[in-house]
């Protein structure tokens, strides 16, 4: 029985092996290590509630993320590694993209892929801390800024099935497509 | 949206299930322990091949009253290929072999799943189907039908990455088919893992199993479970 064991083990080990792409980590972090800089910025738009902070790490980069709800919106605030606010996101229905927007991310996917099922979107802002500040807190500003909407889809092209994030702006063009690489499950599935 | 609240719920349940069966005086008691070795290996075009050794070793074993400490003992080995496919973006398909060591002689198994993983906020949820086919030289082929739902919630952050801490629990139902009669097990198991690279991880935890549930001599397994994980 063991030789056949370790014949088999012998077996496996011996093919061929093609690495997984490296995926980032992210990891919980207490508020006082966060930034001061984006302390401030949350604790003026929104003092008083319960705001979970993130590390996202990669090869290239490092940022902070502020995590929290208001008045049942999700809300998720980037900054740099030393606290310089970089973008913030709303999770929105697709229905509350406006239409003319809506309409062209719709034909867009209809072009690019056979079949699609929309997972998530975000109402991604970008501008100033004035004009963040105002949008999180009156949901309004004078400012400029821009916005983007960040959609999780589950679509089927050429390719097969997967799991793609798309960056469109606020003309409702295509800015960026990037597969989402699943994690190992093997865990969980044996 | 799938909750913490909605976890915890599902672990509650799950346990008080648990707990109602296995609480029954005249059942067969068995105590032992699990170790077991998985390995994947991701190959061209979305296929993937899991190996996994399992060894189970009993310490205990008896009805509650007489509960016996007897030496331990390797009970049964067991050695399972699964050669996999990515099925759309989240499914998976396969088929496998598993041959076992016990008492012995070996016992033959053709395995046939579909897996799906979805990502939910902070864990991931997986169903596992199967079906099998056992033959063994000293009984009838057995025909099984299995259904397995296991959750995996991080400890630190919205994902799994490496160095850090999860929780798993699985529970699974077998429906087996032999010699015209029909039986039912439950599996429950709960684990801590640590993700200790992309590539290796390990968890330990237990593994409750009430089998042939719908016969008189139930059995109730409760094995310290210990595997370690690598990924190629």
């Amino acid at each position: 029985m063991y030789k056949l064991i370790i014949i088999w083990m012998g077996i496996v080990c011996s093919l061929p092996v093609y690495s997984q792409h490296k995926v980032e980590r992210e990891y919980h972090i207490h508020s006082s290590a966060a930034p001061q800089m984006a302390r401030d910025f949350i604790e003026r738009c929104y003092p008083v509630q319960k705001i979970k902070w993130y590390v996202e790490e990669s090869h290239q980069s490092r940022s902070i993320e502020a995590k929290f709800k208001k008045g049942g919106k999700s809300y998720s605030i980037e900054f740099d590694s030393i606290g310089n606010l970089q973008d913030a996101e709303v999770l929105v229905s697709f229905a509350a993209i406006p239409d003319s927007v809506r309409k062209l991310i719709e034909s867009k996917l209809h072009d690019e892929y056979r079949k699609y099922k929309i997972m998530k979107v975000q109402r991604q802002w970008k501008g100033s801390v004035d004009a963040i500040q105002a949008l999180i807190t009156e949901e309004k500003t004078t400012h400029p800024f821009e916005t983007n909407y960040e959609i999780v889809i589950r679509g089927v092209n050429k390719k097969g099935a997967a799991l793609y994030e798309l960056l469109f702006n606020q003309e409702g063009t295509l800015v960026r497509t990037s597969p989402i690489v699943q994690k190992n499950a093997s865990h969980l599935i044996y | 949206m799938f909750s913490n609240r909605n976890f915890y719920s599902i672990v509650y349940i799950i346990v008080f299930i648990f707990l109602s069966i296995a609480g029954h005086t005249q059942h067969i008691y068995r105590l032992g322990w699990l170790p077991q070795i998985n390995t994947s290996i991701s190959l061209k075009n979305d296929w993937k091949l899991t190996t996994e050794l399992e060894n189970r070793i009993m310490v205990m074993e008896g009805p509650q009253s007489h509960f016996t400490n007897n030496r331990s003992r390797l009970e049964r080995t067991d050695l399972e290929s699964v050669l996999t496919k990515k099925i759309g973006a989240r499914g998976t398909a396969g088929a496998g072999y598993l041959v076992r060591f016990e008492d012995g002689f070996f016992i033959h198994r053709f395995i046939q799943q579909y897996s799906l993983v979805q990502s939910l906020s902070g864990m991931r949820l997986a169903h596992r189907f199967r079906t099998d086919q056992t033959l063994d030289q000293n009984e009838s082929p057995s025909y099984r039908g299995r259904y397995r739902i296991g959750i995996e919630k991080a400890l630190n952050g919205q994902s799994i990455d490496p160095r850090e801490w999860y929780l798993k629990i699985t529970n699974e139902y077998l429906g087996i088919w032999q010699s015209d009669d029909f039986n039912l097990d439950i599996r429950g198991l709960a684990v801590a893992g640590y993700m200790i690279s992309d590539k290796f991880q390990c968890e330990i935890g237990i593994d409750y199993r009430a089998e042939e549930l719908l016969s008189t001599d139930k059995e109730h397994l409760f094995l310290l479970s210990m595997t370690w994980y690598s990924n190629f």
